[in-house]
């Protein structure tokens, strides 16, 4: 009984390591790897997307009374402001530009 | 068996370990593929413990008794669904099914983020692969579940019989899906930290992650009650015990980031808070683990005597340090964008609420370790009692309750008077005109905090059914869609605001269920032979006679008290008391009456040979809201967390809204 489970192990360690070092055996992406970009385009759709969000919901926070325009006109901006720089980084990444984060 | 079993703990300790090596080593010259390597290994480390964890139910439901575990806490008399219980019934086997959830989440994280998070995955990684190490190290060499015996028994000792209980087979595995889920918003934290991207990217990572491990949490800990209302015989459901206090800890600093990260996101204010609460979150979780586990407490709840304490404690002080550290030396980086422009604003309600959770969360630590603190100081263990705890919390309970009402009203940056008049008069009119409603119909007059609580109650549901009635308004004015159609639009395209709300909602109901059943709670003893009667709080109980049952597995006696009010029979409540023949012990079975206005609730303390049983009785109004307000707050929370539509679509929308936007 305690032979099988030494092969057992044995072969299960074998498996377990062919699989984990498998990327390793593999050519190394290329530097400017498009599914880095890709991963990073992901990224700023998702902030986007939040930041998209919250333009809407400062719309129905001033619609739902919950906001003077003088508030919802600074908050706006400032939301703006962000969604559009998003956008301008996720424009320089799509033309081949580097992303240097925030 | 045994051998298999530790052999896997090793290799997924090896796993981990190499995880964590190749994730740091391919931040250097970004080698990607080493990153590769290491999520496989997180896969592969998954994958190992999941099979540990087959491996070990297997040996409890098939009555291994050469395994120590399952000798010393499964019998083979014991039902099935207990012996899968049994699993989290010892130290090793609790340490198993921590270390089996932490490999699950870890590898959904890596999963969920291999296309996106590049900069910070390698970190995340790296940081949940080191916590997973940890418990796979004691599993592997101090606790282990595959520990075998010299010699094999013919019968298990059994499970203690307060565990041979429906709502403890549910209990510690929704406990700990919430105290090891906060593992991810630290990892995340972490990275963020370290790879300097501190823009609001990390908190879109882990807002999910929080609500769902805030949730399991939460709703654990409400069946945990559930089980100490009908397991324990004491009549309530929080006695303020060290191990309850742990998990309730990190749940009132996780419930605070919660609120203050949306000042985050909407202002750019409360970046260091932010990171501090989502830090102190998860030392608080590793904090409770220590509790169960050190043995420095005595609770109902804990394991005993062990030799991990100082092994826990180590850990915790490294996450702790390093964390804080880390969070000093980006302090310059993590400057607000904005201030705090009046202290009557939506984001200055979240720093009260928030101030207020994390004193209360302060309290209860001081509170909890202070028996440790005398026995080290004085050599005198004093215990704080149930009055410290109640007199901290009640006021900033009542606090907290108004908070929430008030709250979703107030709005962003600044608050004038005639704002607030305009948004509170309805809400306040209804929680005035409550008062007389509540004092003529109600026994509210008797105890004036469980009043002020009953309306303050009122005053938050007014506030937040505005909220929804004028919402729906909003909606429905946009046309092209029915009342109750503007109403359902309106909580499915803004999941996260209302589904917040539900969660208030409950809240309020959990209020009123801990109001009612502290503040008018009435209890008697009694001593009925046969056709003898008694009476408590207007009903009269009478015992019907008695039964003695046995079978394989343990002995039963009970008694049949008639219940009757005003001479009609309400209901006939059957206490019992077993004896398991296993593991030798005693247990009582409490008999319950539950409905919306009250519990009757029923312990045998004893039952003679001549039929005279020592009866306690309990009339506890109001428990029910407790677990309607878990179901309420947990359906809020789903709805909060449930993700919203599919990426693709997503990334469609955002890009048409964008454009509109740019233009």
């Amino acid at each position: 009984m305690t032979a099988v489970v030494v092969a057992l192990v044995v072969i299960l360690c074998a498996v377990l390591a062919v699989a984990v070092a498998w990327p390793l055996l593999q050519r190394e992406p290329e530097v400017d790897d498009p599914a880095d970009r890709d991963a990073e385009r992901r990224s700023l759709e998702d902030e986007l997307h939040q930041s998209l969000s919250a333009i809407k919901e400062i719309a129905f926070d001033r619609d739902s009374g919950h906001l003077s325009e003088e508030d919802f006109a600074a908050l706006d901006a400032d939301e703006r402001a962000r969604a559009i720089e998003l956008m301008r980084r996720r424009d320089r990444l799509a033309s081949g530009g580097t992303e240097s984060g925030a | 068996m045994s051998l298999l079993g530790r052999a896997l703990l090793l290799l997924a300790l090896l796993c981990a370990l190499y995880a964590i090596g190749a994730a740091l080593m391919s931040r250097r010259g970004g080698r990607r593929s080493l990153q590769l390597s290491a999520e496989r290994a997180v896969y592969a480390m998954c994958g190992l413990v999941t099979a540990a964890t087959l491996l070990m139910l297997f040996a409890l439901v098939t009555d291994q008794f050469e395994l120590r575990h399952v000798a010393e806490y499964s019998s083979s008399t014991l039902a099935t669904k207990f012996k899968i219980g049994a699993l989290w019934a010892s130290q090793a086997g609790s340490l198993l099914l921590w270390a089996w959830i932490m490999s699950g989440y870890a590898a959904l994280a890596v999963w969920l983020n291999r296309r996106r998070s590049r900069e910070l995955m390698p970190v995340v990684t790296a940081v949940l692969m080191a916590i997973a190490a940890f418990f796979l190290f004691m599993l592997s060499f101090l606790s282990s579940p595959f520990e075998t015996l010299g010699s094999t028994p013919a019968e298990g000792r059994g499970l203690n019989p307060l565990l041979q209980n429906e709502y403890m087979m549910a209990h510690p595995p929704l406990l700990y899906l919430g105290y090891v889920g906060l593992s991810i918003p630290f990892a995340f934290a972490i990275a963020a930290l370290v790879t300097r991207r501190l823009d609001t990217q990390w908190i879109g990572h882990i807002r999910r992650w929080t609500v769902v491990s805030w949730l399991f949490l939460g709703i654990g800990i409400l069946l945990g009650s559930r089980w100490a209302y009908h397991e324990l015989g004491w009549g309530g459901y929080w006695a303020w015990d060290p191990v309850e206090n742990a998990a309730f800890m990190p749940w009132l600093v996780a419930t605070a980031f919660l609120h203050s990260v949306m000042v985050q996101e909407r202002r750019g204010m409360l970046k260091v808070w932010n990171m501090v609460l989502v830090v102190l979150t998860f030392i608080l979780a590793l904090f409770g683990t220590f509790l169960t586990r050190s043995g420095i407490v005595a609770s109902v709840h804990a394991f005993g005597e062990s030799t991990l304490g100082p092994f826990f404690l180590g850990f915790i002080l490294v996450a702790l340090g390093g964390s804080l550290a880390l969070l000093f030396t980006r302090l310059p980086e993590l400057r607000s964008r904005h201030s705090l422009e009046s202290y009557i604003s939506r984001e200055a309600v979240f720093l009260y609420n928030n101030l207020l959770l994390v004193g209360l969360a302060f309290a209860v630590f001081w509170g909890t370790i202070f028996p440790v603190i005398t026995e080290a100081v004085q050599g005198e263990k004093i215990t704080v009692g149930i009055g410290f705890y109640n007199q901290v919390a009640m006021p900033i309970g009542i606090a907290l309750l108004v908070l929430t009402g008030v709250g979703p009203l107030i709005p962003w940056r600044k608050a004038s008077g005639a704002q607030l008049l305009r948004r509170f008069a309805t809400a306040g009119a209804i929680a005035l005109a409550s008062v007389p409603v509540l004092l003529l119909f109600t026994d509210a007059w008797q105890n004036f905090w469980a009043g002020v609580v009953f309306t303050a109650c009122v005053f938050v549901v007014a506030c937040i059914g505005g909220e929804f009635w004028r919402g729906t308004k909003v909606r429905h004015a946009l046309g092209g869609v029915s009342w109750p159609g503007a109403a359902v639009q309106l909580v499915s395209r803004n999941r996260r605001r209302y589904g917040g709300y539900i969660v208030h909602l409950g809240v309020v109901l959990l209020f009123v269920g801990l109001a009612g059943s502290s503040a008018f709670t009435t209890q008697r003893d009694f001593a009925l032979n046969t056709g003898q009667r008694g009476e408590v709080a207007g009903y009269t109980i009478v015992n019907e006679g008695f039964t003695r049952e046995r079978d394989e597995h343990k002995g039963t006696v009970s008694v049949a008290l008639g219940v009757f009010k005003d001479g009609e029979r309400v209901t006939t409540l059957r206490p019992a008391r077993d004896f398991y023949f296993a593991s030798q012990q005693p247990s009582t079975e409490v008999a319950l009456d539950s409905r919306p206005g009250r519990d009757l609730y029923a312990v045998l303390g004893g039952l003679d040979e001549r039929g005279l049983a020592r009866v306690s009785i309990f009339v506890n109004p109001l428990v029910m809201w407790l677990w309607i307000a878990g179901f309420v707050m947990f359906l809020g929370g789903l709805i909060a967390a449930w993700p919203g539509p599919r990426a693709r679509r997503q990334e469609q929308e955002s890009t048409s809204a964008l454009t509109r936007a740019a233009r």
